[in-house]
């Protein structure tokens, strides 16, 4: 038994030597590092690997997913394969903007990506994308006021805190713009783990007339689309596609295009215009938001509004159009975005934001 | 006659072949799973050579992989250890899962709550997450000596409510800003120090081997260990024989819960440093496999703690080198449990069920509370 083992050694190192030495000549060579949910979460990592694959076929780029089992793999993880030659890391998680800080510092030649993360960048070999999930939420509200059939449609979010009033600003500015009289009730539910709540909150939406809900809560937004199911209303998922979470009651969802943000990291590789150390901003004219459409919600929004959304993203990249980021306003601001529209109660009659 | 005559022969074999009998039994357990291992991969249209040579280089061959290693099968020492000393008395405490993460839960609270020098405030982190595993044990540890309710339901219970209580006070109560689900990052002063960038491998790793080698000693050469040891193999036996059979399955299962509770000290202090909410990929369970592995040989733990550990750090450079899925790795480990588990039984059906008989079944009940043997 330990002669087999032996051999067994021997015939890894030949072999691992073997593997170490660089292949076929692919073009580039990508490492995708998921978060500790991994592939088939339905959600990031599952987009993230629709953009490898794309651009697989696309740029003809190779490349390779691994999955750690837990956050505390993530350092040991991208360090080893910094090791290696990929021409690209790309991982996603707030999580990982520390061990990648640490990994990109100790290897100063490797590039590193890191979609939908903060504002700051990571070090001067990280690219890090920010998604400007207001411009989502402003389309998901321009869609939500056009197929509205009572005038009045919802917002629940989950805390009451600043990052969650962006979302909403968004979806109010986008539903105001695309009908001046809609109704639009602001809720918090104050919590991101409490799908019981987010349920009784819709229900209490639909009862003042509200029959689209956004949900931007977490885990509180599997109450929101319960509640929409069983009032016979709809619900608008949020960051990835929810329309399979209940099919026919989603109207759609804001979804954050990390796949688009990963392929444009691997062609900034491909054609040489790798940036080190900036932050990428991905909002509705970069592809960076998008309200999903499947086979769940299929004929649930009108193709001509459909149609019309081409025309927003078109006038978000010519500047005709800027959604106010609740990070600019200030309180009792009465007037927000290009072109301006009026603020909702809670800016205009606040004192402090 | 001729049976008396046979005895010295027969006690010496009794005394110099279970330690090879064992080490052998465990290779060929491996070998098996191996074996098995090999026609899964080869049925996945892979060369098994190659699966295991990455496997192993990815894991063992250079420092850092290496250090991954060690990083790897640091918590799987704690909860191997955790199980090994209970079951080898009788007591099947597969809570360790939930020991863990209640034990992380209390060192990751006196990690960042309490501000000492270094000197103390460790130490309390450590004594913190042994406390916390240890009261996490108490429950199915009394039903178990005191109303003789199958402590492997029970455990199986906490596990659940564990992971929802942690979760619970880690997203709601305690939790840190941030995005992510975790409490505040501990103080300096309670960290388990990390040797290298490639791996959070840190000195819980040393003071595992130290457990280790602790029971060792204790299972071998004090009367504790000897008792422990016999009111596993015969609790009957052990009863009549003097042995305060309630007290000392209490005290087994409890300090088991209490190393368990370390490994998620382990995990916080050395590793996180911060007690991030369901952070376990199931080292809890995982410690179940290294404990039979290692045939419940406190000094067997780190070896096959190692195994487990490599072939999780190795599964890394797989998927980088291969495209392979983490998956593969994780069907590997649960064949050799699996192999492990047949052998078991096996050993079970062979000696037949007398032997296997537990504390704190019947004999204490008949009697009042018999301390009188008890040395």
């Amino acid at each position: 038994m330990l002669n087999s083992f032996k051999s067994w050694i021997a015939g890894a190192l030949f072999v691992a030597s073997a593997a170490i030495a660089p292949s076929a000549q692919a073009e580039i060579k990508v490492a995708m590092v998921t978060s500790e949910s991994g592939l088939g979460d339905r959600s990031f990592n599952d987009m993230m690997l629709a953009g490898m694959e794309r651009a697989e076929e696309e740029l003809g780029a190779e490349f390779v997913v691994i999955q750690p089992r837990a956050v505390s793999e993530f350092q040991s993880t991208l360090a080893r394969a910094a090791g290696q030659d990929f021409d690209i890391i790309i991982g996603s998680s707030f999580d990982m903007i520390e061990p990648m800080r640490a990994v990109a510092e100790a290897f100063p030649d490797q590039a590193f990506g890191l979609v939908d993360v903060g504002p700051e960048p990571i070090a001067d070999n990280v690219v890090s994308t920010v998604t400007k999930d207001w411009e989502g939420s402003f389309l998901v509200g321009w869609i939500a006021a056009k197929e509205t059939e009572t005038g009045t449609i919802g917002f629940v979010g989950g805390a009451d805190i600043p990052i969650i009033h962006r979302f909403f600003i968004g979806y109010y500015y986008g539903a105001k713009m695309a009908n001046p009289d809609v109704e639009v009730i602001e809720t918090y539910t104050g919590s991101f783990t409490d799908p019981a709540g987010g349920k009784e909150y819709t229900l209490a939406n639909v009862a003042e007339g509200a029959d689209i809900n956004f949900a931007v809560a977490g885990a509180t937004s599997a109450g929101v689309i319960d509640g929409a199911v069983e009032s016979g209303t709809f619900a608008i998922g949020v960051d990835s596609n929810q329309n399979y979470m209940a099919p026919g009651s989603v109207l759609t969802s804001m979804v954050k295009r990390v796949d688009t943000q990963a392929y444009d990291m691997i062609a900034s590789v491909a054609d040489d215009s790798f940036q080190g150390g900036s932050v990428l901003y991905y909002g509705l004219a970069e592809d960076g938001v998008a309200a999903a459409m499947d086979e769940h919600n299929e004929g649930l929004i009108a193709d001509e509004v459909l149609a019309e959304v081409e025309e927003l993203r078109q006038k978000l990249l010519d500047g005709e159009i800027v959604v106010p980021n609740y990070f600019d306003l200030e309180a009792g601001q009465e007037m927000m975005g290009e072109p301006p529209m009026a603020t909702p109660p809670s800016v205009r009659n606040a004192s402090e934001l | 006659m001729s049976a008396e005559v046979s005895v010295p022969p027969a006690r010496r074999s009794i005394t110099a072949s279970p330690i090879f009998g064992k080490i052998a039994a465990s290779l060929v357990a491996l070998f098996i799973s191996f074996l098995l291992g090999a026609l899964l991969v080869l049925a996945l249209g892979e060369s098994p050579l190659e699966v295991y040579g990455l496997l192993i280089s990815g894991s063992l061959v250079g420092m850092p992989n290496f250090l991954v290693t060690l990083q790897m099968m640091s918590p799987l020492i704690f909860t191997g250890l955790a199980v090994a000393i209970s079951f080898r008395a009788g007591l099947a405490n597969i809570g360790a899962e939930g020991q863990m993460l209640v034990g992380a839960l209390c060192a990751g609270y006196v990690g960042y709550a309490v501000e000492l020098p270094a000197l103390i405030h460790l130490p309390l982190c450590l004594l913190a997450a042994f406390v916390g595993g240890l009261v996490w044990a108490l429950l199915p540890a009394l039903l178990r000596v005191y109303l003789n309710v199958n402590e492997i339901v029970v455990c199986l219970m906490m596990n659940p409510i564990a992971l929802l209580l942690t979760g619970y006070l880690s997203t709601r109560v305690l939790k840190a800003p941030g995005p992510t689900n975790k409490l505040p990052d501990i103080q300096p002063t309670a960290e388990l120090s990390t040797f290298s960038l490639f791996s959070q491998a840190n000195t819980g790793l040393i003071f595992a081997l130290v457990l280790c080698l602790i029971f060792a000693v204790v299972n071998v050469r004090t009367m504790r260990g000897f008792e422990w040891q016999m009111i596993g193999k015969n609790a009957k036996f052990a009863y009549y024989g003097g042995v305060d059979v309630r007290r000392r399955a209490l005290t087994v299962f409890l300090v088991s819960g209490g190393i368990a509770g370390l490994a998620g000290a382990e995990q916080v202090l050395g590793q996180y440093r911060a007690y991030y909410d369901d952070f376990s990929p199931g080292y809890g369970f995982d410690g179940i496999a290294v404990a039979m592995l290692a045939q419940f040989n406190p000094l067997a733990v780190p070896l096959a703690a190692l195994l487990f550990g490599a072939l999780n750090g190795g599964s890394a450079v797989l998927q980088m080198m291969t495209g392979l899925s983490k998956h593969l790795v994780q069907v590997l480990q649960f064949i050799v449990v699996l192999v492990l588990a047949a052998k078991l039984s096996w050993d079970w059906l062979k000696l037949g069920r007398s032997q296997t008989a537990a504390p704190g079944s019947d004999p204490p009940a008949e009697g009042p509370h018999v301390t009188a043997g008890d040395r």
